[in-house]
This record gives structure tokens, sequence and C-alpha cells, in this order.
């Protein structure tokens, strides 16, 4: 069974990414130009936009998660990446992305902040509430 | 003596990120949010004494919080000017838990109208 979508993300910054995926224990994998998914589109789910049937599996860069049989798929479009998952329970990515690739986005984005602060020469200390929230605290 | 830090480093910082990833910064480290053309706007109270607004030229809205001891920075993708309800305020400012709570609603509705269904058989 295929349940192949689009992250709603769009990457800009490939460094961000990579320190995302260092951060969560995943490996960034440069030049890797397939993913693993289920490697039939079963028409279950509509096409992510842009995206034809027979690019499906084709990527520029990925992302393997240790443990899940499938992998991510970087996709370059345009000036952007755009990252592509089979997120059937059995391929494994679902439970170490979280739901819609929540726990990515949410790193990816806290790196790129990091990036930015770095860049004006601030430095960014993260900390963690109870219930999980991020909370980046800005120091020069 | 320490410098304050630049509200255009701090925006453009927090402007990388996604909506709601929320910026602290000492309370000591800012002026005058009003010079940097943050206006006096109303918020959700959750324990800040005063909340600003600055509307970004692509329509995203800056939102700063001063609490006791630090500011919070943080963006929504709405500035509550280009909808001018009450409920936009509560949309900008919750974002995804607005739709969280919604989806709650819908749910208890559901299960509401199920126990009517149940007693009417």
């Amino acid at each position: 069974m295929s349940h192949m979508t689009q992250i709603e993300l769009e990457i800009k910054d490939l460094q961000a990414l990579k320190n995302a995926c260092a951060k969560l224990g995943f490996q960034f994998v440069k030049g890797q130009t397939t993913y693993k998914w289920y490697g039939r589109f079963m028409g279950d789910y509509p096409l992510p936009e842009g995206i034809r049937k027979e690019d499906l599996g084709k990527c520029d860069h990925a992302i393997v998660v240790p443990g899940a049989g499938y992998e991510v798929g970087v996709v370059k479009k345009e000036d952007k990446y755009i990252l592509l998952w089979d997120f059937y329970k059995a391929g494994g990515l679902a439970n170490a992305l979280g739901q819609n690739g929540k726990l990515l986005k949410i790193m990816y984005s806290t790196e790129k902040v990091k990036l930015a602060a770095k860049r004006k020469h601030y430095k960014i200390i993260e900390t963690r509430t109870k219930t999980g929230e991020v909370v980046l605290t800005l120091r020069k | 003596m320490k410098k304050s830090y630049k509200f255009n480093d701090m925006e453009q910082v927090v402007l990388e990120g996604e909506a709601h990833a929320t910026l602290k910064i000492s309370l000591k480290k800012l002026k005058n949010p009003e010079k940097a053309g943050y206006l006096p706007s109303m918020g959700i109270p959750s324990g800040q004494e005063k909340t600003w607004r600055k509307k970004m030229p692509d329509g995203r809205s800056l939102h700063l919080k001063r609490y006791e001891t630090h500011y919070t920075l943080h963006y929504d993708t709405i500035h509550p000017e280009d909808f001018p309800t009450l409920l936009a305020h509560v949309k900008a400012d919750l974002g995804d838990y607005l739709d969280l709570i919604v989806s709650g609603a819908r749910v208890v509705k559901r299960i509401t109208q199920s126990i009517k269904d149940r007693k009417g058989k």
C-alpha cells in the first residue's frame, strides 16, 4: 500500500535540513537519487503537486531514518526543495517523523532560526518546556 | 555596558522559522518597541504585561509580548488588521490551536448527536 505525499514544508536552506536530520538521528544522504517507498502508486492519495507518477521514488538527496524501511526523498523544485515520503505505517517513517512530518518541520524551523541567529552573531539557547514546546533564547 | 539587541536582527531571525516559533529575549536587551514600528495591540492573555504587533510587507504579523523578566517574539501568518474582527485576533494568536479546538468541538458535537440519536430510538 502506498500513502505517497508531500510534507508541507519548503526547504530553502539545505544546511538547516542537514542539521535537523542530525539532531533527530536521521542520515541526510547527499546525492542519493532514489528513495525507498512502496514502489507502486496505487492512486489512493492524490499525487503531490507537480509530481508525475513516474517521478515517484526519484530524488536529488534522501533522508534515511534508522529502523524505517522507507526513506524521505528530497526533490529540487525551482529554487527550493520539497520532501516526499510514503507515510504508510509499515514503512516506519510515520512514527519517526510524526504526523504530517511535524517533528522534522519543527526541527528544520529551529535549525533555520539558529543559523539565521549565527549569521547575525547571536547565539540561540534551545530548551524545552514540560509540554515539549521548544523555547529559543537569544543571546549575544 | 552591554548593548541592546537590534529589532531588525531579531525580526530577520524569527522570520526564518515557522509561524509561532518563539524567541525569548532578556528584558534588558530590548528598548522602545514603538520606535521600531511596533504598535500596542490586544492579545490572548498569557501572563504578559503588554503586547505589540508589527505588520511586515509580506502580510506576516510580528507579535511581541513583554513579561516580567523577558520578551517573546514570534510571527503569525496573518495580521489582525487585515481581518478586523475579534476572531481574527484569536485566529492569529492561536494558530494551529484554534484548528484543534474546532476539531475538538466537532467531535463533541458528533458524540452529543450520537447520544441524542440513541436516546431517541
